[in-house]
Protein backbone atom coordinates (compact mmCIF):
# COMPACT_ATOMS: atom_id res chain seq x y z
CA UNK A 1 0.00 0.00 0.00
CA UNK A 2 0.98 3.77 -0.81
CA UNK A 3 -0.17 6.60 0.28
CA UNK A 4 1.41 9.31 -1.66
CA UNK A 5 0.17 13.26 -2.00
CA UNK A 6 2.94 15.55 -2.29
CA UNK A 7 2.37 17.45 -5.47
CA UNK A 8 -0.83 15.58 -6.43
CA UNK A 9 -3.38 18.33 -6.12
CA UNK A 10 -5.01 18.18 -9.30
CA UNK A 11 -8.43 17.63 -9.18
CA UNK A 12 -10.68 15.32 -12.03
CA UNK A 13 -13.73 16.64 -14.07
CA UNK A 14 -16.77 16.80 -12.39
CA UNK A 15 -18.05 13.07 -12.92
CA UNK A 16 -15.29 11.70 -11.20
CA UNK A 17 -14.80 14.08 -8.48
CA UNK A 18 -18.26 13.80 -7.10
CA UNK A 19 -18.66 9.93 -6.70
CA UNK A 20 -15.35 10.30 -4.57
CA UNK A 21 -16.32 12.72 -2.29
CA UNK A 22 -19.68 10.22 -1.20
CA UNK A 23 -17.15 7.73 -0.69
CA UNK A 24 -15.49 10.05 2.03
CA UNK A 25 -18.80 10.35 3.08
CA UNK A 26 -19.72 7.12 3.45
CA UNK A 27 -16.36 5.80 4.78
CA UNK A 28 -16.94 8.47 7.65
CA UNK A 29 -20.66 7.42 8.26
CA UNK A 30 -19.54 3.38 8.35
CA UNK A 31 -16.79 4.20 11.29
CA UNK A 32 -19.33 6.68 13.30
CA UNK A 33 -21.28 3.16 13.10
CA UNK A 34 -18.84 0.78 13.86
CA UNK A 35 -17.24 2.93 16.58
CA UNK A 36 -20.14 3.81 18.42
CA UNK A 37 -21.86 -0.28 18.58
CA UNK A 38 -18.97 -2.66 17.66
CA UNK A 39 -16.00 -1.03 19.05
CA UNK A 40 -17.19 0.15 22.47
CA UNK A 41 -17.47 -3.83 23.19
CA UNK A 42 -13.80 -4.50 22.31
CA UNK A 43 -12.29 -3.39 25.35
CA UNK A 44 -8.78 -4.29 26.54
CA UNK A 45 -7.54 -3.01 30.03
CA UNK A 46 -9.86 -0.35 29.58
CA UNK A 47 -8.70 0.31 26.02
CA UNK A 48 -10.67 0.74 22.62
CA UNK A 49 -9.35 0.74 19.53
CA UNK A 50 -10.38 3.84 17.63
CA UNK A 51 -11.75 2.96 14.17
CA UNK A 52 -12.74 6.24 13.24
CA UNK A 53 -9.29 7.48 13.87
CA UNK A 54 -7.83 5.17 11.38
CA UNK A 55 -10.61 6.89 8.87
CA UNK A 56 -10.23 10.38 9.37
CA UNK A 57 -6.32 10.06 9.17
CA UNK A 58 -6.94 7.92 6.10
CA UNK A 59 -9.27 10.25 4.46
CA UNK A 60 -6.85 13.41 5.56
CA UNK A 61 -4.29 11.36 3.42
CA UNK A 62 -5.91 10.87 0.98
CA UNK A 63 -8.10 13.95 0.44
CA UNK A 64 -6.02 16.75 2.46
CA UNK A 65 -6.68 19.06 5.05
CA UNK A 66 -9.93 20.47 4.23
CA UNK A 67 -12.06 17.42 3.46
CA UNK A 68 -9.97 15.79 6.29
CA UNK A 69 -10.91 18.39 9.01
CA UNK A 70 -14.13 18.70 7.60
CA UNK A 71 -14.74 14.98 7.94
CA UNK A 72 -13.22 14.80 11.47
CA UNK A 73 -15.39 17.47 12.80
CA UNK A 74 -18.54 16.07 11.68
CA UNK A 75 -17.71 12.36 11.94
CA UNK A 76 -17.23 13.84 15.71
CA UNK A 77 -20.13 15.62 15.80
CA UNK A 78 -21.92 12.74 14.96
CA UNK A 79 -20.26 10.31 17.34
CA UNK A 80 -21.29 13.07 19.86
CA UNK A 81 -24.79 12.88 18.94
CA UNK A 82 -25.43 9.37 18.72
CA UNK A 83 -23.61 7.80 21.77
CA UNK A 84 -23.40 8.21 25.26
CA UNK A 85 -20.30 10.97 26.44
CA UNK A 86 -21.08 13.51 28.40
CA UNK A 87 -19.76 15.70 25.86
CA UNK A 88 -20.69 17.94 23.03
CA UNK A 89 -18.09 19.61 20.29
CA UNK A 90 -14.97 18.13 21.90
CA UNK A 91 -14.61 15.13 20.29
CA UNK A 92 -15.50 17.46 17.00
CA UNK A 93 -12.72 19.27 17.69
CA UNK A 94 -10.71 16.30 18.43
CA UNK A 95 -10.94 14.61 15.25
CA UNK A 96 -11.00 17.91 13.39
CA UNK A 97 -7.52 18.76 14.30
CA UNK A 98 -6.76 15.19 13.85
CA UNK A 99 -7.97 15.35 9.80
CA UNK A 100 -6.76 18.46 9.50
CA UNK A 101 -3.19 17.88 11.05
CA UNK A 102 -3.01 14.32 8.87
CA UNK A 103 -3.88 16.10 5.45
CA UNK A 104 -1.76 19.19 6.10
CA UNK A 105 1.09 16.64 6.61
CA UNK A 106 0.30 14.67 3.37
CA UNK A 107 0.36 17.96 1.06
CA UNK A 108 3.81 18.78 2.64
CA UNK A 109 5.52 15.43 2.59
CA UNK A 110 5.45 12.05 0.29
CA UNK A 111 3.90 9.22 2.89
CA UNK A 112 4.93 5.90 1.59
CA UNK A 113 4.66 2.54 2.65
CA UNK A 114 2.25 0.87 5.70
CA UNK A 115 3.82 2.43 8.71
CA UNK A 116 3.69 5.76 8.56
CA UNK A 117 -0.03 5.73 8.14
CA UNK A 118 -0.36 3.84 11.04
CA UNK A 119 2.01 5.74 13.35
CA UNK A 120 -0.21 8.57 12.46
CA UNK A 121 -3.16 6.57 13.81
CA UNK A 122 -1.67 5.78 16.77
CA UNK A 123 -0.75 9.45 17.41
CA UNK A 124 -3.80 10.09 16.40
CA UNK A 125 -5.68 8.32 19.03
CA UNK A 126 -2.83 9.52 21.39
CA UNK A 127 -4.36 13.31 20.84
CA UNK A 128 -7.72 12.13 20.76
CA UNK A 129 -7.58 10.68 24.32
CA UNK A 130 -5.77 13.05 25.71
CA UNK A 131 -7.36 15.41 24.74
CA UNK A 132 -10.27 14.02 26.35
CA UNK A 133 -8.80 13.75 29.66
CA UNK A 134 -7.70 17.26 29.56
CA UNK A 135 -11.72 18.16 29.46
CA UNK A 136 -12.03 15.40 32.20
CA UNK A 137 -9.48 17.47 34.14
CA UNK A 138 -11.22 20.90 33.36
CA UNK A 139 -14.80 19.60 34.09
CA UNK A 140 -13.07 18.64 37.89
CA UNK A 141 -13.72 14.64 36.78
CA UNK A 142 -10.34 12.92 38.48
CA UNK A 143 -8.08 10.99 36.53
CA UNK A 144 -5.60 8.52 37.64
CA UNK A 145 -2.12 8.94 35.42
CA UNK A 146 -1.42 5.06 35.81
CA UNK A 147 -5.13 4.62 34.64
CA UNK A 148 -4.43 7.18 31.57
CA UNK A 149 -1.39 5.67 30.57
CA UNK A 150 -2.35 1.92 30.79
CA UNK A 151 -5.37 3.12 28.90
CA UNK A 152 -3.41 4.72 26.20
CA UNK A 153 -0.99 1.76 25.68
CA UNK A 154 -4.09 -0.31 25.06
CA UNK A 155 -6.23 1.95 23.24
CA UNK A 156 -3.08 2.54 20.59
CA UNK A 157 -2.24 -1.25 20.40
CA UNK A 158 -5.90 -2.04 19.60
CA UNK A 159 -6.43 0.74 16.79
CA UNK A 160 -3.06 0.15 15.01
CA UNK A 161 -4.61 -3.30 14.98
CA UNK A 162 -7.25 -2.29 13.23
CA UNK A 163 -5.62 0.34 11.36
CA UNK A 164 -4.26 -1.91 8.38
CA UNK A 165 -7.25 -2.67 7.19
CA UNK A 166 -8.92 0.12 7.48
CA UNK A 167 -5.79 2.24 5.63
CA UNK A 168 -6.41 -0.12 2.71
CA UNK A 169 -10.36 -0.06 2.48
CA UNK A 170 -10.36 3.56 2.53
CA UNK A 171 -7.25 3.91 -0.12
CA UNK A 172 -9.38 1.18 -2.28
CA UNK A 173 -12.74 3.23 -1.55
CA UNK A 174 -11.36 6.68 -2.03
CA UNK A 175 -8.61 5.93 -5.20
CA UNK A 176 -5.65 7.82 -5.83
CA UNK A 177 -4.84 10.67 -2.69
CA UNK A 178 -6.17 14.16 -4.45
CA UNK A 179 -6.23 17.04 -2.20
CA UNK A 180 -9.64 19.17 -2.85
CA UNK A 181 -9.40 22.89 -2.35
CA UNK A 182 -12.73 24.89 -1.91
CA UNK A 183 -12.09 26.82 -4.93
CA UNK A 184 -11.65 24.21 -7.02
CA UNK A 185 -14.96 22.59 -6.62
CA UNK A 186 -16.74 21.75 -9.80
CA UNK A 187 -20.01 23.94 -10.34
CA UNK A 188 -22.78 22.59 -12.24
CA UNK A 189 -22.87 23.69 -16.10
CA UNK B 1 -7.71 31.84 2.16
CA UNK B 2 -10.90 29.83 1.80
CA UNK B 3 -9.87 26.64 3.35
CA UNK B 4 -8.59 28.50 6.24
CA UNK B 5 -12.34 30.01 6.57
CA UNK B 6 -14.13 26.97 6.80
CA UNK B 7 -12.08 24.85 9.13
CA UNK B 8 -11.70 28.08 11.42
CA UNK B 9 -15.48 28.41 11.44
CA UNK B 10 -15.81 24.62 11.68
CA UNK B 11 -13.14 25.26 15.41
CA UNK B 12 -15.41 28.22 16.28
CA UNK B 13 -18.69 26.27 16.06
CA UNK B 14 -16.84 22.90 18.35
CA UNK B 15 -15.68 25.27 20.97
CA UNK B 16 -19.00 26.85 21.35
CA UNK B 17 -21.20 23.68 21.27
CA UNK B 18 -18.33 22.44 23.75
CA UNK B 19 -18.60 25.68 26.35
CA UNK B 20 -22.60 26.25 25.94
CA UNK B 21 -23.39 22.65 26.36
CA UNK B 22 -20.95 22.54 29.47
CA UNK B 23 -22.98 25.63 30.84
CA UNK B 24 -26.21 24.73 30.18
CA UNK B 25 -28.41 22.47 32.62
CA UNK B 26 -29.75 19.12 31.66
CA UNK B 27 -32.98 20.45 29.74
CA UNK B 28 -31.29 22.69 27.68
CA UNK B 29 -31.43 23.61 23.91
CA UNK B 30 -27.89 21.22 23.14
CA UNK B 31 -28.95 19.13 25.41
CA UNK B 32 -32.47 18.36 24.06
CA UNK B 33 -30.48 18.07 20.52
CA UNK B 34 -28.50 15.12 21.80
CA UNK B 35 -31.30 13.71 23.31
CA UNK B 36 -33.18 14.02 20.09
CA UNK B 37 -30.72 12.88 18.16
CA UNK B 38 -30.31 10.01 20.10
CA UNK B 39 -34.25 9.06 20.24
CA UNK B 40 -33.85 9.12 15.95
CA UNK B 41 -30.79 6.84 15.93
CA UNK B 42 -31.93 4.44 18.35
CA UNK B 43 -33.98 1.94 15.94
CA UNK B 44 -30.57 2.23 13.53
CA UNK B 45 -28.07 1.63 16.56
CA UNK B 46 -30.40 -0.96 17.78
CA UNK B 47 -30.43 -2.98 14.59
CA UNK B 48 -26.24 -2.66 13.95
CA UNK B 49 -25.82 -3.29 17.41
CA UNK B 50 -27.98 -6.71 16.67
CA UNK B 51 -26.38 -7.16 13.29
CA UNK B 52 -22.65 -6.73 15.01
CA UNK B 53 -23.53 -8.91 18.07
CA UNK B 54 -22.22 -12.18 16.71
CA UNK B 55 -18.78 -10.11 15.88
CA UNK B 56 -19.12 -9.44 19.86
CA UNK B 57 -19.89 -12.25 21.35
CA UNK B 58 -17.15 -14.00 19.26
CA UNK B 59 -15.19 -11.38 21.01
CA UNK B 60 -16.71 -12.00 24.60
CA UNK B 61 -15.30 -15.19 24.35
CA UNK B 62 -11.86 -15.03 23.58
CA UNK B 63 -11.68 -12.48 26.56
CA UNK B 64 -13.23 -15.10 28.61
CA UNK B 65 -11.14 -17.80 27.42
CA UNK B 66 -8.01 -15.45 28.91
CA UNK B 67 -9.90 -14.65 31.86
CA UNK B 68 -11.21 -18.49 32.34
CA UNK B 69 -8.40 -19.14 34.76
CA UNK B 70 -8.67 -15.74 36.90
CA UNK B 71 -12.70 -15.87 37.27
CA UNK B 72 -12.88 -19.28 38.43
CA UNK B 73 -10.73 -18.12 41.18
CA UNK B 74 -12.32 -15.62 42.02
CA UNK B 75 -15.92 -17.09 42.01
CA UNK B 76 -14.45 -20.18 44.08
CA UNK B 77 -13.46 -16.91 46.51
CA UNK B 78 -16.98 -15.81 46.35
CA UNK B 79 -18.45 -19.29 46.88
CA UNK B 80 -16.15 -19.29 49.88
CA UNK B 81 -17.48 -15.78 51.04
CA UNK B 82 -20.97 -16.00 50.75
CA UNK B 83 -21.28 -19.93 52.37
CA UNK B 84 -19.09 -18.41 55.53
CA UNK B 85 -21.56 -15.85 55.32
CA UNK B 86 -24.70 -18.09 55.00
CA UNK B 87 -23.34 -20.31 58.26
CA UNK B 88 -23.05 -17.40 60.44
CA UNK B 89 -26.33 -16.30 59.32
CA UNK B 90 -28.16 -19.25 60.58
CA UNK B 91 -26.39 -19.31 63.86
CA UNK B 92 -26.42 -15.68 64.49
CA UNK B 93 -29.92 -14.46 65.10
CA UNK B 94 -28.94 -10.90 65.56
CA UNK B 95 -26.66 -11.22 62.42
CA UNK B 96 -29.45 -12.45 60.41
CA UNK B 97 -32.18 -9.44 62.31
CA UNK B 98 -29.66 -6.63 61.33
CA UNK B 99 -29.35 -7.51 57.19
CA UNK B 100 -32.49 -8.10 57.52
CA UNK B 101 -33.15 -4.74 58.48
CA UNK B 102 -30.65 -3.14 56.13
CA UNK B 103 -32.38 -5.25 53.36
CA UNK B 104 -35.22 -3.07 53.36
CA UNK B 105 -37.63 -3.66 50.54
CA UNK B 106 -38.33 -0.28 49.57
CA UNK B 107 -36.82 -0.61 46.38
CA UNK B 108 -39.18 -3.52 45.84
CA UNK B 109 -42.34 -1.96 46.09
CA UNK B 110 -41.73 1.45 45.38
CA UNK B 111 -40.54 0.72 41.76
CA UNK B 112 -41.36 -0.77 39.00
CA UNK B 113 -38.46 -2.90 37.20
CA UNK B 114 -38.74 -2.07 33.95
CA UNK B 115 -36.09 -4.77 31.92
CA UNK B 116 -33.81 -3.10 29.58
CA UNK B 117 -31.53 -4.11 26.65
CA UNK B 118 -27.90 -2.06 26.21
CA UNK B 119 -28.06 -0.79 22.86
CA UNK B 120 -24.62 1.70 22.79
CA UNK B 121 -22.10 2.44 25.19
CA UNK B 122 -19.76 4.87 25.35
CA UNK B 123 -16.92 4.92 22.29
CA UNK B 124 -14.20 6.51 24.79
CA UNK B 125 -12.98 4.89 27.47
CA UNK B 126 -13.03 7.43 29.85
CA UNK B 127 -16.92 7.86 30.19
CA UNK B 128 -18.52 4.87 31.74
CA UNK B 129 -22.01 4.79 30.10
CA UNK B 130 -24.29 2.96 27.72
CA UNK B 131 -27.50 3.91 25.77
CA UNK B 132 -30.42 1.44 26.77
CA UNK B 133 -33.65 0.75 24.50
CA UNK B 134 -35.97 1.82 27.29
CA UNK B 135 -37.02 5.46 28.05
CA UNK B 136 -39.77 8.02 29.45
CA UNK B 137 -42.25 5.54 27.59
CA UNK B 138 -41.75 2.78 29.91
CA UNK B 139 -41.72 4.77 32.80
CA UNK B 140 -38.06 5.26 32.92
CA UNK B 141 -36.55 9.44 34.33
CA UNK B 142 -33.90 10.53 35.06
CA UNK B 143 -31.84 9.47 38.44
CA UNK B 144 -33.78 5.91 38.09
CA UNK B 145 -31.63 3.43 39.86
CA UNK B 146 -30.33 0.60 37.64
CA UNK B 147 -29.82 -2.97 38.54
CA UNK B 148 -27.96 -5.89 36.53
CA UNK B 149 -27.74 -9.47 37.50
CA UNK B 150 -23.93 -10.44 38.38
CA UNK B 151 -22.32 -14.27 38.56
CA UNK B 152 -22.88 -14.85 42.30
CA UNK B 153 -26.03 -11.98 42.55
CA UNK B 154 -27.75 -8.82 41.22
CA UNK B 155 -26.34 -5.67 42.41
CA UNK B 156 -26.68 -1.82 41.09
CA UNK B 157 -24.99 -1.10 38.63
CA UNK B 158 -25.80 2.79 37.75
CA UNK B 159 -28.36 5.53 37.63
CA UNK B 160 -30.08 6.98 34.50
CA UNK B 161 -28.67 10.22 33.68
CA UNK B 162 -30.29 11.53 30.43
CA UNK B 163 -33.81 9.97 29.70
CA UNK B 164 -35.65 10.42 25.83
CA UNK B 165 -39.03 8.84 24.60
CA UNK B 166 -37.22 5.54 23.63
CA UNK B 167 -34.26 5.08 25.12
CA UNK B 168 -31.83 6.55 27.89
CA UNK B 169 -28.75 6.97 28.96
CA UNK B 170 -27.50 5.02 31.99
CA UNK B 171 -24.40 6.49 33.80
CA UNK B 172 -22.79 3.13 35.74
CA UNK B 173 -20.85 2.97 39.13
CA UNK B 174 -17.63 3.41 37.50
CA UNK B 175 -18.01 6.79 36.30
CA UNK B 176 -15.81 9.11 38.43
CA UNK B 177 -18.69 11.67 38.78
CA UNK B 178 -21.21 9.08 40.68
CA UNK B 179 -20.76 8.23 44.24
CA UNK B 180 -23.27 6.47 46.61
CA UNK B 181 -24.15 6.28 49.99
CA UNK B 182 -23.88 2.93 51.48
CA UNK B 183 -24.33 1.08 54.39
CA UNK B 184 -22.01 -2.27 55.08
CA UNK B 185 -23.78 -5.05 57.00
CA UNK B 186 -22.58 -5.65 60.49
CA UNK B 187 -21.17 -2.04 60.85
CA UNK B 188 -24.55 -1.29 62.78
CA UNK B 189 -25.84 1.40 60.25
CA UNK B 190 -22.39 3.28 59.68
CA UNK B 191 -22.80 5.13 56.26
CA UNK B 192 -19.77 5.81 53.94
CA UNK B 193 -19.34 7.18 50.37
CA UNK B 194 -18.71 4.91 47.53
CA UNK B 195 -16.66 5.69 44.84
CA UNK B 196 -14.69 4.58 41.84
CA UNK B 197 -11.20 4.40 42.06
CA UNK B 198 -9.50 2.54 39.24
CA UNK B 199 -11.46 1.10 36.41
CA UNK B 200 -13.54 -2.09 38.41
CA UNK B 201 -12.46 -0.96 41.68
CA UNK B 202 -14.42 1.08 44.45
CA UNK B 203 -13.51 2.61 47.83
CA UNK B 204 -15.79 3.35 50.45
CA UNK B 205 -14.73 6.38 52.31
CA UNK B 206 -16.40 7.77 55.91
CA UNK B 207 -16.90 4.58 57.99
CA UNK B 208 -15.20 5.34 61.54
CA UNK B 209 -12.82 2.56 62.88
CA UNK B 210 -14.88 1.65 65.76
CA UNK B 211 -17.45 0.36 63.41
CA UNK B 212 -15.31 -2.68 62.20
CA UNK B 213 -15.54 -4.10 58.94
CA UNK B 214 -14.30 -7.42 57.94
CA UNK B 215 -13.67 -9.00 54.21
CA UNK B 216 -16.85 -10.63 53.02
CA UNK B 217 -19.24 -8.21 54.70
CA UNK B 218 -22.70 -7.36 52.32
CA UNK B 219 -22.68 -3.60 50.90
CA UNK B 220 -26.18 -1.97 50.08
CA UNK B 221 -27.33 1.30 49.44
CA UNK B 222 -28.28 3.44 52.43
CA UNK B 223 -30.68 5.24 50.96
CA UNK B 224 -28.95 8.49 52.28
CA UNK B 225 -26.18 9.94 51.96
CA UNK B 226 -23.71 11.49 54.08
CA UNK B 227 -25.06 14.34 56.07
CA UNK B 228 -28.25 13.10 56.08
CA UNK B 229 -29.24 14.23 52.59
CA UNK B 230 -31.45 11.84 50.88
CA UNK B 231 -30.18 9.81 48.22
CA UNK B 232 -31.37 8.85 44.59
CA UNK B 233 -30.97 4.99 45.08
CA UNK B 234 -33.44 3.64 47.63
CA UNK B 235 -32.48 1.87 50.91
CA UNK B 236 -31.09 -2.07 50.63
CA UNK B 237 -30.34 -2.55 46.80
CA UNK B 238 -26.79 -5.04 46.94
CA UNK B 239 -23.80 -3.71 45.53
CA UNK B 240 -20.87 -5.89 46.33
CA UNK B 241 -18.76 -7.24 48.98
CA UNK B 242 -15.76 -6.28 50.94
CA UNK B 243 -12.48 -7.19 50.19
CA UNK B 244 -10.36 -5.22 51.63
CA UNK B 245 -10.16 -2.82 54.62
CA UNK B 246 -7.16 -0.58 56.06
CA UNK B 247 -6.12 2.19 58.23
CA UNK B 248 -3.39 4.12 59.81
CA UNK B 249 -3.19 4.62 63.48
CA UNK B 250 -3.83 8.01 63.20
CA UNK B 251 -6.93 7.72 61.09
CA UNK B 252 -10.48 8.36 62.05
CA UNK B 253 -11.92 6.69 59.18
CA UNK B 254 -11.10 3.31 57.35
CA UNK B 255 -10.95 3.24 54.10
CA UNK B 256 -12.67 -0.33 53.00
CA UNK B 257 -12.60 -1.62 49.49
CA UNK B 258 -15.29 -3.38 47.36
CA UNK B 259 -15.87 -5.78 44.54
CA UNK B 260 -19.49 -5.01 43.12
CA UNK B 261 -21.47 -8.14 42.65
CA UNK B 262 -21.99 -6.86 38.97
CA UNK B 263 -19.07 -5.84 35.83
CA UNK B 264 -20.49 -3.72 33.32
CA UNK B 265 -17.71 -4.54 31.37
CA UNK B 266 -19.88 -7.43 29.45
CA UNK B 267 -22.91 -6.69 30.72
CA UNK B 268 -25.91 -6.81 28.02
CA UNK B 269 -29.30 -6.57 29.97
CA UNK B 270 -30.19 -4.20 32.89
CA UNK B 271 -33.54 -3.75 34.59
CA UNK B 272 -34.30 0.13 35.30
CA UNK B 273 -35.96 0.52 38.69
CA UNK B 274 -38.90 3.27 37.68
CA UNK B 275 -40.41 5.36 40.53
CA UNK B 276 -43.97 4.60 41.55
CA UNK B 277 -44.67 5.40 44.76
CA UNK B 278 -44.29 8.80 45.94
CA UNK B 279 -41.16 8.34 48.34
CA UNK B 280 -39.52 6.68 44.91
CA UNK B 281 -40.61 9.71 42.67
CA UNK B 282 -39.16 12.01 45.48
CA UNK B 283 -35.83 10.48 45.29
CA UNK B 284 -35.50 11.20 41.49
CA UNK B 285 -36.85 14.74 41.81
CA UNK B 286 -40.00 13.80 39.65
CA UNK B 287 -43.31 15.41 40.50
Amino acid sequence: MMISSAGSTGVAGSSSWRPRIWAVAVIVVVAVLLQVTLMPFIRVANGLPDILACAIVAVGLLRGSLVGAVSGAVAGMLVELTSPVGTLGVLALLYLLVGWASGHLCERAEVHGVLPPVVLCAIAVVVVQLGEVFVQLMLARPADFGDVLRTLLASVILTALVAVPVLAIARRVLGAPRVVEPYLVPRDG
Amino acid sequence: MTRRLIIGALVVVCVISFTVYGRESNSGPLHGLQNGAGTVVTPLQDGVSRAVEPVRNAWKWVTSLVNARDRAASLAKQVQLLQSELVQQQFSNDAKDSIAAVLANEWRTGYTQVPGEIIGRSPSPWYQEARIDKGTDDGVVVNSPVIAAGDVRAGLVGVVTQAGPISSVVSFLSDPQTSVGVTIAGTDGAIGLLQPTVPGAFEITGIPVSKPVANGDLVVTAGFAQLGLQSIYPRGIPIGLVTGVGHRAVDIEQTVQLTPFVSTDSLSYVVVLAPKSALAKQRAGTP
